[in-house]
């Protein structure tokens, strides 16, 4: 009974670690804090449930094993306010991956954003506490000419601060993982989006109890409220960088004059 | 219960203008519709169509039921009507005894608002930016006030979340760092008040709150809280009418608050809260005896209190994936918030206990009590008897419990048995520690709680002129359905026993893992215990003001032992839980999501001897149930959420069976002794009910599935 008691134990113990160290070659992405106010200032929903930092990005790290996998940190320990069960609820991340030459250089739907032209992006990854179906039902919906390239991962979860998923590789391309360019958009899980909306929350001047602030009414302003920038080394001069990257003009019938335009930070 | 929520928080979103705007489409002053179509099938074996709720409703004949169909209508609607004005709100035909079978609401009472499908205002709201550099905007009717806290101003709802209206400002300055709240709330004249009413004069009671947030850098954040809740009556001393008529206080209840959080360290994160209450209440309002103000949410007389919180987050220990998560709380027993929030809400880390012994009693002992209503029936265990009906079913709720600070207030009205259920915790005390660890395919999680509790008292502290126990000297604390710690998981809303001496410990292991075939199937594993005793009264003094003899209020056929012969020991109470679950989830198509549960749930309690009657419950007993002994609870549930397009289909099945087999203890000479039936005895005298011997069993089916289109 002991011994078998022991070989399970050794087993378990086997898996764990085979599953651990099945990761390698990492790939991490910083970026500076207090940097969560978009292009410079916005300002988070005044219900208590959006607490400082949840939008904050601190950190990607990418993990290349038999899977893909994706840690995006922010700078406050997640919570899950709405029961959505998988560890936190309010934030919903997109990581844009650029595997190769050319790419989308639009956005996703609700995101008012474009990327550079040297920075098109191959496969988005969404990290939302939405069911994935959920995610799914919505992309078929409002993913566009994209949507084929909108990567949903099978299980996605957050602890401490960390939000976490992982892919398998072959539905991200070819190459190896910590030679390709990353962004990383901060955005809010909103349950219930605007019918044009992949799942994201406005941002409008006026801040409300579920809406960010700072920004516009029209859809002329990027609704992110962090991304990274430079290097990706968490330097307070990637503030700036973000700020450029995200700076928007709107025209007066509320279209957009200059939209916002990422590019890609890579190792 | 996730899909509940997401329905709950679309009424708050539409009417509270947070679903988002398409400012730049539509034209200033152009209103724009949205709602939903949402149904609801219930089925399962108790049979009961009180309503479309399955839960435990505190109003007799609108809840339990596990049956029909029913389908609801919800129109909100919002509009920019100029750059400074925007206004939203929601209408709604909703469900409570609205079958289908009603044909069309034409149910045997068409004009009753709870079958007829009568579309209703739930809230209407109006926000105004006017640009100045004082005031951000004002929003004018329905809101949740889900930018206070849960201590304070929780965010709130009754049937829906737009219950609440109220005068809202909002402000900024110090380039936003700083943030400022102001708000007036009418008080519901439903609950909000001693005896669950707020007086004869309501229509301008209220609950006046600021707040401050300080935030200048992302390291650290400080805000304060004031909150003055105010309920006036006619001053029945001010007979002149000639220069208008008087009012003089019903009741005042003040609260500040401060709290803070550090996360400069880098490692650890520090929140902190702190709350003070005061609370005074007109002395006519509730006199002191037990029966007086016997279901109220508030004390009976003045009192003060606080509650405070200190929350320590490691996040980064060194060891990738391990987080470290620990709380100190002390929620006072004279912490009094009359509008603290009373459900979704949890202001502990615990875990806390399980929601399938909330609420979920056996209700069989009453077949045998000598105790029938004026219709000659049983009073308990009948299908007919309130106790049955108003209750959600020997399943009680799945999942945990949400941990709230509304003393008596705690509220699970019109929900459903997959929707957590909300238990308070005013007078709760103590730590929690919960790491986690995350590696490969894994996650562990685990926790251990030690609860003290600051309503440990005999006879709630007082004592006659002698200096001894005395519960009949004026305790101030509502008792409602008495069965605080008497029951398995007891009842949700008063945290008050006459005599306590209570302690609990709660541990818990969780273990996921991610198995990467196919579509990938997500396992989980559980197993919590929960040590929970009480040793009541603790001195031969209390036994005699406690144990009185109960005159003509219990089973004639039991024969009271007044002062428990002086045994000490006989009114312990001692409940060890054990909780096994395991879980198996399917992503069996893109649209649909299959998960298969088994929970086994096992409860050893010991509540005292044959000889204990609740203290000063008397005939109130009536809820109680006679529940020492060993039970078992097997639950097999199967979940499936499936979405298409702008459509969701969500369901819930369970399957429980078990058993329960009573066991009985005496007193034999002062010593708690184990009573072991005598040849041909089939029932044990108690207080509560003569109860057979033998083992019961139990089974009950259960289903809600529900589909929700949104347009």
């Amino acid at each position: 009974m002991k011994s078998s008691f022991r070989r399970a134990t050794v087993a378990v113990a086997g898996g764990v670690l085979a599953s651990a160290t099945a990761l390698a070659a990492d790939v991490t992405f910083k970026d500076p804090i207090g940097d969560d106010n978009g292009p410079g200032n916005y300002v988070y929903p005044t219900d208590g449930v959006y607490t400082p930092g949840s939008f904050d990005l601190v950190e990607l790290d990418v993990k290349d094993g038999g899977n893909v996998g994706f840690e995006v940190t922010v700078n406050d320990a997640l919570r899950d306010p709405w029961g959505m069960g998988v560890g936190f609820a309010v934030q919903m991340v997109f990581i844009f991956i650029d595997t190769k030459e050319g790419g989308h250089t639009v956005g996703l739907a609700g995101t008012n954003i474009a990327f550079a032209e040297d920075a098109g992006w191959e496969k988005v990854v969404i990290l939302s506490p939405q069911p994935a179906s959920r995610v799914q039902a919505e992309i078929r919906t409002k993913g566009g000419d994209v949507a084929g390239d909108i990567v949903v991962p099978r299980r996605t979860t957050g602890a401490g601060r960390t939000i976490s998923a992982k892919v398998k590789k072959n539905e991200l391309g070819e190459g190896d993982p910590a030679t390709w360019g990353y962004q990383v958009v901060m955005q809010s899980n909103e349950g219930f989006p605007d019918k044009s909306d992949l799942l994201t929350r406005k941002v409008n001047e006026y801040e409300g109890q579920h809406r960010f602030g700072g920004g516009n009414d029209a859809d002329c302003d990027p609704h992110v409220m962090d991304i990274l920038a430079g290097k990706g080394e968490g330097a307070d001069s990637e503030k700036q960088a973000q700020y450029d990257m995200l700076a928007y003009e709107c025209g007066p019938e509320g279209g957009a004059v200059k939209m916002a335009t990422l590019t890609m930070v890579r190792k | 219960m996730v899909n509940r929520n997401r329905m709950l928080a679309a009424a708050v979103a539409a009417t509270l203008g947070t679903l988002p705007m398409h400012a730049g489409a539509a034209e200033p002053g152009e209103i724009k519709w949205f709602g939903s179509v949402y149904a609801k099938f219930l089925d399962g074996n108790r049979n009961i169509n009180n309503a479309l709720y399955n839960n435990a409703e505190t109003t007799p004949g609108e809840a339990g039921g596990d049956q029909g169909q029913g389908i609801e209508f919800e129109l909100m609607f919002n509009a920019q009507v100029s750059k400074q004005v925007e206004i939203g709100g929601r209408i709604k035909a909703r469900f409570n005894q609205n079958f289908w079978a009603n044909f069309g609401g034409f149910g045997p009472q068409e004009e009753d608002e709870r079958s007829a499908q009568y579309m209703k205002l739930r809230g209407a709201w109006a926000r105004i930016t006017p640009g100045y550099e004082w005031i951000d905007s004002a929003t004018i009717g329905s809101n949740d006030w889900g930018m206070f806290d849960a201590f304070t101003q929780g965010k709130f709802r009754y049937i829906d979340r737009d219950n609440s209206s109220g005068i809202l400002l909002q402000g900024s300055a110090l380039g936003r760092d700083l943030r400022w709240d102001l708000a007036r709330v009418s008080l519901s004249r439903l609950f909000q008040g001693p005896a669950y009413n707020t007086g004869e004069l309501f229509a301008n009671d209220a609950a006046w709150i600021g707040q401050v947030t300080y935030s200048p850098s992302p390291d650290w954040n400080f805000t304060g809280i004031y909150e003055w809740i105010n309920d006036d009556e006619v001053d029945p001393a001010d007979n002149n009418v000639f220069d208008g008529t008087d009012t003089v206080a019903r009741y005042d209840n003040k609260i500040f608050g401060l709290k803070g959080q550090y996360s400069g360290l880098g490692f650890m994160d520090i929140r902190a809260a702190y709350y003070g209450s005061d609370f005074t209440i007109a002395d006519d309002v509730c006199g002191t005896g037990l029966g007086d103000c016997r279901y109220s949410p508030t004390p009976k007389k003045d009192t003060d209190g606080e509650a405070y919180t200190l929350n320590l987050e490691f996040n980064n220990l060194g060891i990738d994936g391990l987080t470290v998560a620990a709380q100190y709380f002390h929620i006072g027993a004279d912490y009094v918030s009359v509008t603290a929030a009373r459900r979704e809400s949890d202001v502990l880390l615990t875990e806390g206990q399980e929601g399938t012994w909330q609420q979920g009693r056996p209700e069989f002992n009453c077949f045998y009590r000598d105790l029938l209503d004026t219709s000659g029936d049983p009073v308990c265990g009948n299908r007919d008897s309130e106790a049955y009906n108003g209750s959600l079913g020997w399943g009680g709720w799945n999942g945990e419990v949400q941990q709230v600070v509304a003393a008596g207030l705690a509220d699970n009205d019109f929900t459903d048995f997959d929707e957590p259920v909300a238990h308070t915790v005013v007078g709760w005390k103590g730590f929690t520690i919960v790491p986690k660890y995350r590696i490969g395919n894994w996650e562990f999680a685990a926790e251990y709680s030690n609860v003290d509790f600051d309503t440990n008292w005999q006879a709630c502290g007082l004592v006659d002129a002698n200096g001894n126990p005395d519960k009949d000297a004026g305790c101030i604390y509502p008792l409602m359905e008495g069965t605080n710690s008497w029951g398995l998981g007891g009842a949700y809303r008063s945290p008050y026993s006459l005599y306590q001496d209570r302690s609990m410990e709660i541990y818990a292991i969780r273990a996921d893992y991610f198995l990467d075939i196919a579509n990938g199937v997500d396992l989980s594993f559980r197993y919590k215990y929960i040590k929970d005793e009480d040793k009541r009264v603790t001195t031969q003094e209390g036994l005699v003001d406690a144990y009185d003899g109960y005159g003509g209020s219990v089973n004639q056929d039991w024969i009271p032992n007044p002062a428990l012969g002086g045994c000490l020991e006989c009114d312990d109470r001692s409940a060890d839980y054990n909780t096994y679950g395991i879980s198996a989830g399917y992503q069996i198509h893109p649209d649909l999501y299959l998960k298969l549960i088994y929970e086994l749930n096992t409860v050893d309690l010991i509540d005292g001897t044959i000889d204990v009657a609740p203290i000063g419950l008397g005939r109130g007993g009536s809820w109680i149930n006679y529940l020492t002994g060993e039970h078992e609870k097997n639950r097999v549930g199967l979940n499936f959420s499936y979405f298409l397009s702008g459509v969701e289909f969500g369901g819930t099945f369970d399957w429980f069976w078990g058993e329960y087999r009573p066991e009985f203890y005496t007193n034999d000479g002062e010593s708690f002794v184990r009573l072991v039936p005598a040849e041909g005895v089939t029932v044990i005298p108690t207080a509560l009910a003569n109860i057979p011997i033998d083992k019961v069993k139990y089974d009950q089916y259960r289903m809600k599935v529900f589909m929700k289109v949104s347009f």
